[in-house]
Formats: structure tokens, sequence, C-alpha cells
């Protein structure tokens, strides 16, 4: 084996950077000892995941210390690699100063929020430099992923004057100080848990596809003005249903709405409201999954329902259709073109039987005239998946209006 | 599967193509398996390859070819769903149970792999490479990569000059 030349080092650059673009950053420097080939070869990485787990001495018991110490590993690091690495290369940059078991310090937002303005300030391609006549500078970043970093005006201001490519944004545990989100080339937002307070809107007339997933909501209210959006998700508490309100979204192709249980003080019928003024604004959608919903229908409801006229897949999963089926009868009357419902694990019947009002007699109740109005001409298959709550009531609704559905094949399965 | 020594494509329901490597065999293949390849795909669909003819490959063995050919058999029924936005899960587990067995493989095959899936365009095959030799390499030290990786024995110069490095770096090592 000795005197041969190693075989992966006969791999051309472009490829080892393939390879070391899987590597967390703190190793991609160290294959810079391996020999005299990779010596400078992570200089010109195109991307670097700098990853505060990755710092973690097992040695220290007192985890207090640890804490701080590690940290300081962290950013030893992480400024000698800003100054080194050639950053006007990088295409794709992770930064996650955060450790699952909550182990960074309190500054630790600050401090890589500094870092990284600096980085951009410093090292990124020269915006007063203009190529070939192009106006906008030449920097490649297309991917950032900042977990646990503060986001104020200075740093928004770095990141529009440079990244004139970014394409996809993730943010997790991010502080938000500064109001507005605003964007030309992002492809891709993804807001995981972060503390929004003043932000108040996200304009992008690019964004393509858009997730928020947070538990934590922080600002009175947040406005999407994205019209290019295909893709939806959002997963957030009941409470928070009246602090997003999005415009239209005429590309809208896919759409999903996931609520979480809190609802803190909100009232049933503002929560009903909340929740159907948000339905309303991803009427476009072709494909719609919904969870945890909670009834939602009161009487001028159903005039001010939007057509869902693009649907084609509808799911319900652990929604409360309890409300005689109305909110269900609604999504149907509504939804001419579907062709596909699925119900998973929702909720029929009422279990104290106790609801407020008179209970009508069954063979009169609304929803059930309303429902012989159903026609969805398209629909192939209903498939109806419970789990011990009675069905026997919704497959007869269903049968009832068979007529209404000539296609229509329906499917049960018990689940446990 | 690709069969060496074929003739030209029998009209079947599919579209075929061959492939002769550098070592002169003919691999027929469908033309939607054969088109994962980005530089392939732009042939074929200028009608190249079919008939007795083939595209020749001078830069790929047969051996390093029928491994190629192995993973875009495999993966184009999936790529033709275009990215697979319809895949079942069960579908996307076989695929992932199928790249977990087919990388686990001599480190030599690996490097000719990467370096076909590099020439031939092939992103999926490239980046599965790629991150197989990254597994080899994380959480080990210098010298345990090297040993890892078959690089020759240092020589007294080159480990002085490992262990300055190692002392210049001491940022990263610390």
């Amino acid at each position: 084996m000795a005197g041969e030349p190693d075989r992966l080092s006969a791999l051309p650059d472009s490829l080892l950077h393939t390879i070391m673009s899987y590597m967390k950053a703190r190793q991609v420097v160290q294959t810079c000892v391996l020999s005299t080939r990779w010596k400078h070869l992570w200089r010109s990485v195109p991307c670097l995941d700098l990853d505060l787990g990755e710092f973690r001495d097992d040695e220290d018991s007192d985890s207090h210390n640890s804490r701080y110490k590690d940290w300081e590993h962290f950013e030893d690091f992480a400024i000698n690699l800003m100054i080194r690495h050639n950053i006007a290369l990088l295409e794709s940059f992770r930064l996650h100063a955060y450790r699952v078991d909550g182990h960074a310090p309190h500054y630790a937002r600050e401090r890589s929020s500094t870092w990284v303005c600096r980085a951009i300030k410093y090292c990124a391609p020269d915006p007063g430099i203009q190529r070939e006549g192009s106006r906008s500078n030449s920097w490649r970043m297309k991917r950032l992923y900042l977990c646990n970093i503060l986001l104020d005006n200075r740093f928004a201001r770095h990141v529009s004057s440079a990244c004139h490519s970014l394409e996809d944004l993730e943010l997790k545990k991010c502080r938000f100080e500064l109001n507005t989100i605003t964007s030309h080339s992002l492809k891709n937002l993804v807001l995981t848990n972060c503390e929004f307070n003043d932000l108040s809107d996200i304009t992008s007339s690019t964004l393509k596809s858009l997730v928020i997933d947070n538990r934590l909501w922080t600002s009175d209210l947040l406005v999407i003005n994205a019209p290019a959006i295909a893709y939806l998700r959002l997963s957030i508490d009941s409470r928070d249903f009246n602090c997003i309100s999005i415009n239209e979204m005429p590309s809208l192709v896919k759409a999903s709405i996931h609520l979480r249980g809190y609802r803190g003080s909100v009232t049933e019928s503002e929560l009903g409201h909340n929740q159907f003024k948000l339905l309303c604004s991803v009427s476009n959608a072709t494909c719609l999954e919904l969870s945890n919903l909670e009834t939602m229908v009161h009487s001028e409801d159903s005039t001010t329902f939007k057509e869902f006229r693009n649907l084609r897949n509808l799911l319900l999963d652990k929604c409360d259709l309890s409300d005689d089926f109305q909110t269900l009868v609604l999504f149907l009357l509504n939804s001419p073109n579907l062709e596909k419902l699925t119900l998973r694990c929702c909720k029929f019947s009422n279990d104290s039987k106790k609801k407020k009002g008179t209970p009508k007699p069954k063979k009169t109740s609304s929803s059930q005239c309303r429902s012989l109005d159903v026609q969805c001409v398209n629909l192939k298959l209903t498939e109806i998946i419970y789990k011990d709550d009675d069905v026997r009531q919704l497959v007869e609704l269903l049968l009832r209006i068979s007529g209404n559905l000539p296609k229509n094949h329906l499917k049960l399965r018990k689940v446990d | 599967m690709a069969a060496p020594e074929s003739g030209d494509g029998n009209n079947g329901a599919a579209r075929m193509v061959t492939l002769i490597s550098s070592d002169n065999t003919r691999f027929e293949v469908e033309a939607a398996a054969a088109s994962l390849s980005q530089t392939l795909q732009l042939t074929i669909l200028d009608g190249g390859g079919g008939g007795g003819d083939g595209i020749p490959l001078p830069n790929v063995d047969s051996a390093t070819l029928s491994k190629v050919l192995e993973y875009c058999i495999k993966h184009a029924p999936a790529a033709a769903n275009g990215g697979a936005p319809n895949a079942t899960a069960v579908d996307r587990a076989e695929l992932e149970r199928f790249d977990n067995e087919f990388v686990n493989i001599d480190q030599s095959v690996l490097y000719s792999l990467i370096m076909a899936a590099h020439n031939l365009e092939i992103e999926g095959l490239q980046s599965l490479v790629a991150k197989k030799v990254a597994d080899m390499i994380k959480g080990k030290s210098p010298m345990e990569i090297r040993r890892t990786l078959g690089f020759p024995d240092p020589t007294p110069e080159e480990q002085a000059e490992m262990n300055a490095h190692m002392l210049e770096y001491g940022w990263a090592y610390e």
C-alpha cells in the first residue's frame, strides 16, 4: 500500500467538495492535515455546516461549566473558520447555535448573529464590484439555515444587500427583532419555533413554499404577501389562528393545516371564526390536509364560505365532525370537483349527547337537508379510517346522498 | 437487467438504447433508465443510442457501468414520477434499503462509481456515494482516516508537515 497514491485523493476537487458537504465544519477543516493534496481544499468547500453539537467536552462533568467551555471552543472555531474560509464561494451555510440538551449560553443568539453579519460584510463578494454590467453582485449563496440566532435590522440589511441568490431559508428558534422579511429570490421558507415579536409581514413575489411550525407566537399579526406560493404548511396553536393573515395565493396546489391543541382563552366561537377565515384563504388548493380542526359552522358561515373550485383531494385528520356533520357537508357543498375524500380518526359523535339547544329529530336535521344539495360528481373514493367512534351515522348520510355522488366508492377501515 | 453483448433493441414496449463501455462491452437498457444521466438524456432525446449504433462511454469500464445501470434501473420508476411525490412510504423504504446495500461495497468501486456518476451527471448516485464516503471519514482522527481510506504511510517529512499543520490548526482540534 505504501508509496501508491490513494484513490480518494485522485478525485477532482469538485467531487471531494461534494463529499465534504456531507460533513460538519470541524471535521471538514480537520481534513487539511491528511496530505498536501488536502491542505487547502476545505477553504473552497461550497457548503459549511457549523454545529455547536460538534463541540462537546465529555470529560468535564460540571455541566454548567462545560456549557461555557464548549461555547468558547465553538466560537473560537467559528471565528477562525469565517476568516480563513473563502466565503465568497459559499453556496450553502448552516449555523446551528443550539444543542438538543439546551446547552447554549444565553448570549448565543447575539454572538452568532454578529459573526454572520461580519462574515457577510467583510468576506462576501463586494456588492460595489460589478461584473460585466450586471447590477447584482455575484454571491452564489443559495441556502441558509440558522438555528438560535438573533435576526435584527442589521442582519436583514446585510442579507438583503449581499444575498441576491438566496433560494432556501430555514430559521429555527430564531428571535426576530425586525418587522419584515422581504425577498425577490426566495423560493422556500421554513420557520420553526421562532420568536416573531414585531415581525408583521413576509413579502415575496418568488416564494413557492412556506412552512410555519410554531409553538410560541409572540406577534400580534403576521401578514403573508406571497402570491406565488404553491405549497403551504401551517402547524400552530389554536389560539394563534387569528395572528396570521394570508393574502391571495392563486397558484396554491397543496395546503396542510395542523392545529395544535392549546387554545388559551379563545372561545369556541372565536376559534371557529378564525379557522373559517384561514380556510377561506387556502380555497385555491387542489390538495388540502386539515388536522385537528374543531367544529366551526355557524349560521352565517354557510353563505360566506369560499368555493374550493380546484379541490381534488381532501384529508380530514382527527377533526371534530360531531356537529352533526355540518362542517363536512359545508366542505362537500363547496368542493364541486372533489375526487378523493379521506376521513382519518375523526370524531363523529358527541359523547355527552348533551349539546346545547334542542336536539332535533334525526330525520329533519339541517345538515341532512343541506346535504341533499351536495353535487360531487367526480368523487371516486371516500375512505373512512376510524378507531372506535361510531361510523354508522356518517355512512347513512353518504348513502342517502349517493345519488349525488355517482362515482363514489366507500371504503371503511378500522384501526387500533 | 443490463445484458452484455446484445444486438439492436427489439421493439418491446419501452424504447431501448445501447451503451458501450471503455472495454467495448455493449449494454442494452431502457431509455428511461439511461436518461437518469443528464449527459445521456440529451443524446437519447436526439434519437441516439438506438439501432445498432450504441453510445460509446470511453471513461467508464464495464464493471462500473454495470453497477451504474443497476442503480439507474432501480431508480428509473421513481424518477419518472417527477421526484416521486406519489411514491408510497413502502416504495421509498424499499429504495432506501436498496441504496444502503448498493454502497456497501469495496472502496475502489465507490471511487469509480462516483467518477462515473460525475461524468454522466447522475446526481442521485453522486450524492449517494459522496454521503457514504463522508460517513467513512466522520468521527475519525486524521491518522484513522488515512488508514481507513488507504492513504500511503506518511514519509517522515509528511509526518512533520502534518504535525506542524495540527499546531497551526489548533483551533479546529481543541
